[in-house]
């Protein structure tokens, strides 16, 4: 078990390291730069700027010179948006706003979704199952930004029922979470209906019923346990999803989060705050994807870690 | 074992009566009837062997009596009547106190029939509380106790184990374990062997004969292979096309089989006292279509003593005595010889 993690976290670094490295490429190649706005400063100002950030230098060296700070916890200072604030207290403010809305979105689209799944496994060929899977086509078909729109228009400003500005009460989470949310609990509807069905025709159901299992302890005890591991293994792109899908619905919502700063950092080319949340959010994924991992071990015993993980 | 008490003072009464019983699944393309009125007793401490080959309705006429029989599967005639009760009105509830409490099923293939997520311990355990009110620790011994009846090392270590974690022979142990450990009155193994290699099933047949005769419980046995009849068997039932073709005890249906199926079944078996140059005869032609049975007698079309009449009507199940009956035309004459009251078809 700390061999399996430890050789993942070893894993990871290199990957960071590679996306540290790209990012920084690209996002020098890409044109301008954090003091060529529309009313650039005077040539010699600018030069100043650069030297003192820096960005005078070629690239290679900026990028040696970032990761040498970066391996000391030094991920420099907005230069831009939150001017000489460091990146790291910046992105700490940021991620807990993002975080909250994020959660209830992933624990919302789980709860939801697999008893969605669920039902529509046990009225299988119903007009019950029919309607659940009218719903599901729909929330995997339209992206997030799509039913965003739709429920800014309708409920925020045609209906005028719910906020659509900020956080300010438990009222203005409930359309960006939804937002977020609709799409994984619908494929997650799917995924757990199609893996439900297949488990409840399993042999050891069988065995199960043969004993005189009651059927409530059949479906909620052999069945769910076993239907629930195709839902775990969508669980680590499910959290990359819903992070990337934070950055269209902390735009349209304006909700002061990691994910709208984000967007931002990138239009305004504040370069420590791109490079700082990148990182950031590059870790956070990993980190998650090993918690799965590990997850899965404690719902399906036959997952030896050791061996590489999912089956 | 506080059945076996019963089991031996019921010897030679009836514990299971099937009558007439007709399964049929509803298919889009139309009803199969896997399972064509079939009808026969068992006694107390009992084996039955059920042969015939795959399709021929073995595993759904078992499920049936375990009320197991998954849509579109229906039990559309006949009765079931276990120890005096009518399987058949039981309601679900009742179904459920009903299965491995007083009947319960082992199945071909132990890989899958374990639930990979739960320990061995637990699925002991769960089988035992389904039906007796006692704690988790006693029913935890009790499970210890079987695992080493059915010859599992180590059961305190392995209780902890996972099913995974156990070779195909040892799950199928598991399972006769879990079969055994509510002390029901019939056990139905459904080709327990048939998944396993051969030294491996020699060892669970064995296991099964050495329990059947501590506990004196009745057994079906359903297999394609009459060498396991032969040793643990009282009497035989032949299946063909969801018909029984044949029945009677071991000795008859070795030594006096009368219906051109069950001879044929012999000669494509390996036989110890074989002669070396004997050959195997696989039977000729291939099963029956259920969709569409042949009119008549459904061994017909693959039957070289096949008559006129056998095309048109049904055969009667002639009693040749001693509990040996079969279903064949050719025994008409010779059953109007034995019996002399059976009625003669108006060729
Ligand atoms: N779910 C089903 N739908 C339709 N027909 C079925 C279904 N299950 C079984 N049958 C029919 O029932 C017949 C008997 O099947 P059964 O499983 O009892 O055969 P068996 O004698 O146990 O064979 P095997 O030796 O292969 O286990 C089959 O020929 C098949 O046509
Ligand atoms: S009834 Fe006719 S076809 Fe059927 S087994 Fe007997 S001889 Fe063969
Ligand atoms: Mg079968």
């Amino acid at each position: 078990m700390m061999k399996f993690i430890a050789k993942r976290v070893a894993q990871a670094l290199i990957v960071i390291f590679l996306i540290t490295c790209i990012t920084f490429l690209l996002m020098n190649l890409v044109p301008g730069g954090p003091f060529l706005s529309e009313k650039s400063p005077s040539p010699q100002v600018l030069a100043a700027l650069e030297a003192k950030y820096g960005l005078d230098k070629p690239v290679p060296v900026q990028l040696k010179n970032y990761i040498v700070h970066a391996l000391q916890g030094d991920f420099g200072v907005s230069m831009k948006m939150q001017k000489n604030r460091p990146v790291g207290t910046i992105i700490m403010e940021m991620f807990p706003v993002s975080a909250k809305v994020g959660i209830i979105a992933l624990v919302g689209a789980v709860l939801i979704g697999v008893p969605i799944g669920c039902i529509a496994a046990y009225y299988r060929g119903t007009w019950i199952d029919s309607a659940l899977r009218v719903l599901t086509t729909i929330g995997v078909s339209i992206p997030g930004f799509v039913v965003a729109t739709v429920l800014l228009i309708l409920l925020g400003s045609t209906w005028k029922l719910l906020p659509t500005v900020g956080l300010t009460s438990w009222k203005s989470y409930i359309m960006p979470c939804f937002s977020l949310a609709f799409y994984p609990m619908c494929y997650i509807g799917r995924l757990a209906r199609s893996s439900m069905l297949d488990v409840i025709n399993q042999e050891y159901i069988r065995t199960a019923k043969a004993k005189g299992v009651p059927t409530f302890k059949i479906v909620f005890k052999h069945a769910l346990r076993n239907a629930f591991i195709p839902v775990l293994t969508y669980l680590g792109p499910l959290t990359a999803g819903i992070l990337t899908g934070g950055f269209v619905v902390e735009t349209v919502f304006n909700i002061p989060g990691l994910g709208r700063y984000f967007v931002q950092s990138i239009l305004n080319r504040d370069y420590p705050i791109i490079m700082g949340t990148t990182i950031f959010l590059a870790s956070f994924i990993v980190t998650m994807t090993l918690v799965v991992d590990i997850l899965y071990k404690a719902v399906d015993p036959r997952i030896d870690l050791a061996k590489g993980g999912s089956r | 074992m506080n059945n076996m008490v019963n089991n031996m003072d019921k010897k030679n009464q009836k514990l299971l009566e099937v009558k007439d019983l007709r399964v049929s699944f509803f298919t889009p393309v139309g009803e199969v009837k896997a399972v064509g009125g079939i009808s026969y007793d068992l006694n107390y401490g009992e084996v039955m062997g059920i042969v015939g080959e795959s399709g021929s309705g073995k595993s759904v006429e078992a499920y049936a009596i375990m009320g197991l029989l998954q849509s579109p599967g229906k039990v559309v005639g006949g009765s079931i009547t276990f120890d005096g009760e009518d399987v058949l009105a039981k309601s679900e509830k009742e179904m459920q106190a009903f299965r491995g409490n007083q009947v319960s099923m082992i199945f071909q293939n132990p890989m899958t029939c374990l639930n990979p997520v739960y320990t061995i311990g637990d699925q002991l355990i769960e089988a035992i509380r389904c039906h007796k009110k006692i704690s988790k620790a006693e029913a935890r011994e009790k499970s210890i106790e079987m695992l080493k009846l059915v010859g599992i090392n180590n059961p305190e270590r392995r209780m902890n184990q996972y099913p995974h974690e156990f070779s195909g022979g040892m799950r199928q142990r598991v399972m006769i374990a879990m079969g055994l450990i509510c002390d029901p009155k019939m056990l139905i193994a459904d080709e327990p062997t048939t998944a396993l290699d051969v030294t491996i099933q020699a060892q669970i047949i064995e296991l099964m004969k050495d329990i059947q005769q501590k506990t004196q419980m009745a057994i079906i046995f359903i297999t394609h292979n009459l060498g396991v009849v032969a040793e643990i068997c009282d009497r035989v039932t032949v299946m063909y096309a969801g018909k029984i073709v044949e029945q009677g005890n071991v000795e008859d249906i070795f030594y006096r089989p009368h219906h051109p199926y069950t001879m044929g079944l012999l000669r494509s078996m390996p036989r110890l006292d074989a002669e070396e140059y004997e050959r195997l005869i696989p039977i000729e032609g291939t099963p029956v279509d259920m969709l569409n049975p042949p009119a008549g007698c459904p061994f017909g079309p693959r039957c070289e003593h096949c008559m006129k009449i056998c095309l048109r009507r049904e055969p009667p199940q002639i009693d040749l005595g001693n509990g040996h009956t079969a279903a064949c035309w050719l025994l008409v004459d010779e059953a109007k010889r034995l019996a002399k009251k059976e009625e003669t078809p108006n060729e």
